[in-house]
């Protein structure tokens, strides 16, 4: 932790840390590709920027064993290696990271507050980029082979299962989709789903239904995902009539849904009937300095990329805004000079 | 005219930093793929020397080796690259129609990647000698300067290529760089300087075409002074910074300065039509942001040729 220069920037050096809160040009909630991206970027403009990393580092990207579409990599990177290597980067041109989370924030005005675990900041604009969540199943066995075996995107990682059985949980659109995605690897894809129709649109069911590689187990849940290293299969159990069953399958997606990690923001920022923070092409919220990135404004991609690419935007962002507002550092070095403050 | 052998699922044109993310992505969601780029240094990252704020990638590296590896990620997962000028499209027909100097592409999808360095002016009798010993495709009309002298003006990797086709044909190619040194690879670089039918002239700038009807030479500047090298061909591959459009003609719609308009999953007027990176009006120009773009607009792409044209989320 490089702290040094924020107390340099803190007015009144030196008093309780709840009167003169560290100022930062940018703080960014999030420790994910996004976060990290928008890092770069603003240590880059040198934005005085803190980096507060979250419960969670590296976000989903670093639950991801090996990520092979992310552009630039030719014989793949894992997810961690990856936020790492962003993290140096961001480190590297100046940003400053915590291991640390937002508990409370402030941004009825600028300077905007920040309160973590440990203190408060106070930061001139904020770019958010703590995520989204997949929701979980909550059974036995989901913990121990999350990232082996388990999955929750078809576009990344349905290609680890050329020639194999999987099942997918769900039985929504996206559910649907990403099983008709699976079976262009697998060679059988289990759709597992709790009632006993689709809530998918029709065309999706039409599709699925004619798929000789799709079959589908109807009434049931998902009890206990086992295996050994990596997942070797699924303990279901029948809603209607109880009946427990084993399916040996070697991978299990599950589709039932994300969680945005925004409670936090809550009456702060307009935010979609999911929870999604609402942002405009630009990646600004409904609060003037404030920015959101990555997947807690994108239900649709949920890519490392373009989970990057927002960041770098919302940085822009935030340094453009930062430009038409006067500058306390400014005003600070001139009070050092002797100037008016 | 040579066809290619197949149809493709996708067909991109430009393999800079969003056309080869979008070869990767749609490569590896099992679409057939080709990618038709005119050279690794025709593109604007291609030519960046160091890059460092590309996320992941601490560098600093040279933009042409972050390209490479994008494009060999690509064809790990199966994509094709071929190297190829784009002269025109027909984007209106099904399987679309992609013309290029060598052969014919076709594709049920094509994704524009051609990036933003167009030229904007011609230079002085470039216009009005066009086809007539005016030429910006080499492995089209090289065969039409057998025997004769000719010029190629340029630097990057596309007009090292097209100069080394020329020997072929030519009996002596003039290789005029506006630059003091070339900005294609080492290898190719060497392999110019190195023929015995090349001339290479470092640091001249072409002030215009002469000729009456057809071209007789070009007018050249070098260290302040101008002389007319005597030729029967002139070859460009100048670059500027305009948005390269000019193959579409008038199959799409085009902003100001010929940039395309795209919707939010990239997609142009045309249905199965997208574009991505520089080529578009409203961009930034960040490899990060084009590779994103490149992402977005191959999941769309995939979307649209299994019938789902809209994303549709059903649960959050």
């Amino acid at each position: 932790m490089k702290m040094s220069s924020s107390f340099a920037l803190t007015p009144l050096g030196g008093g309780e840390e709840e009167a003169a809160p560290a100022l930062y040009d940018l703080i960014i909630l999030g420790g994910g590709p996004a976060g990290l991206t928008a890092a770069i970027y603003a240590g880059r403009a040198a934005l005085k920027t803190l980096v507060l990393l979250g419960t969670s580092p590296g976000g989903q990207a670093a639950s991801t064993e090996t990520v092979e579409n992310f552009p630039g990599f030719p014989d793949g990177v894992g997810g961690a290696e990856l936020a790492r290597r962003m993290q140096e980067q961001a480190e590297r041109f100046g940003a400053e990271t915590v291991a640390d989370a937002a508990t409370a924030v402030d941004f009825s005005a600028p300077p905007f507050t920040v309160k973590t675990f440990s203190r408060t900041y106070r930061a001139r604009s904020v770019i958010v980029a703590t995520g989204a969540v997949p929701k979980r199943l909550g059974v036995p066995g989901e913990a121990a082979f999350w990232g082996r075996g388990i999955s929750t995107c078809a576009t990344c990682d349905g290609f680890f299962y050329r020639g194999k059985k999987v099942a997918v949980v769900g039985g929504g659109d996206s559910a649907v989709d990403e099983a008709l995605v699976l079976t262009k690897y697998a060679d059988q894809v289990f759709v597992i789903h709790r009632r006993d129709q689709l809530r998918a649109t029709r065309i999706y069911q039409d599709r699925a239904f004619a798929n000789p590689k799709i079959r589908f187990i109807w009434d049931t849940v998902v009890e206990e995902i086992v295996g050994d290293r990596v997942v070797t299969g699924v303990r279901l159990r029948n809603v209607k009539t109880g009946e427990q069953s084993l399916l040996d399958v070697d991978g299990v997606f599950i589709y039932i849904g994300m969680q945005p990690a925004t409670d936090l923001f809550k009456g702060q920022l307009a935010l979609d009937e999911w929870g999604y923070i609402l942002t405009d092409r630009q990646r600004h919220t409904s609060v003037p300095g404030v920015f959101a990135a990555g997947d807690v404004q994108d239900y649709l991609y949920r890519q490392v990329v373009v989970a990057a690419a927002s960041g770098a935007i919302a940085a822009m962002e935030a340094e453009k805004f930062l430009g038409e507002f006067p500058h306390p550092k400014i005003a600070l070095e001139k009070g050092k000079e002797g100037a008016v403050c | 005219m040579l066809m290619s052998n197949s149809v493709y699922d996708v067909v991109i044109i430009g393999g800079g930093p969003a056309g080869a993310t979008a070869a990767l992505y749609t490569a590896r969601a099992g679409l057939k793929t080709l990618v038709v780029d005119k050279g690794l240094t025709s593109g604007a990252l291609g030519m960046a020397g160091q890059i460092a704020n590309y996320p992941g990638v601490p560098g600093p590296i040279s933009g042409a080796e972050l390209v490479t590896r994008i494009r060999q990620q690509a064809a790990s997962f199966g994509a094709e690259f071929v190297t190829d000028k784009v002269l025109r499209v027909d984007l209106q027909r099904q399987p679309r129609q992609v013309w290029g100097g060598q052969a014919l592409y076709e594709g049920r999808v094509v994704i524009i990647a051609t990036g933003s360095m167009g030229r904007a002016e011609a230079l002085p009798g470039e216009r009005e000698l066009l086809g007539r010993g005016v030429s910006y495709c080499a492995t089209c009309d090289a065969a039409f300067f057998r025997g004769r002298e000719v010029a190629v003006v340029g630097n990057n990797d596309e007009a090292v290529e097209e100069a080394l086709v020329l020997t072929r044909f030519a009996s002596r190619v003039h290789f005029l760089s506006p630059t003091p040194a070339l900005t294609s690879s080492h290898e190719l670089a060497a392999e110019l300087t190195a023929h015995p039918q090349v001339a290479l002239h470092l640091g001249v700038r072409v002030r215009e075409i002469v000729g009456q009807g057809q071209v007789e030479g070009v007018r050249v500047a070098e260290g302040g002074e101008e002389s007319v090298l005597p030729v029967s061909g002139v070859f460009l591959y100048l670059q500027g910074n305009v948005p390269v459009t000019d193959f579409l003609y008038d199959q799409l719609p085009r902003g100001e300065g010929g940039c395309l308009v795209v919707d939010q999953t990239y997609q142009t007027a045309l249905p199965g039509v997208f574009a991505v990176g520089d080529v578009l009006c409203t961009h930034i120009r960040q490899a990060s942001i084009s590779t994103a773009e490149g992402v977005v607009a191959a999941i769309a792409a995939d979307r649209y040729l299994r019938g789902r044209e809209k994303l549709k989320p059903d649960w959050h």
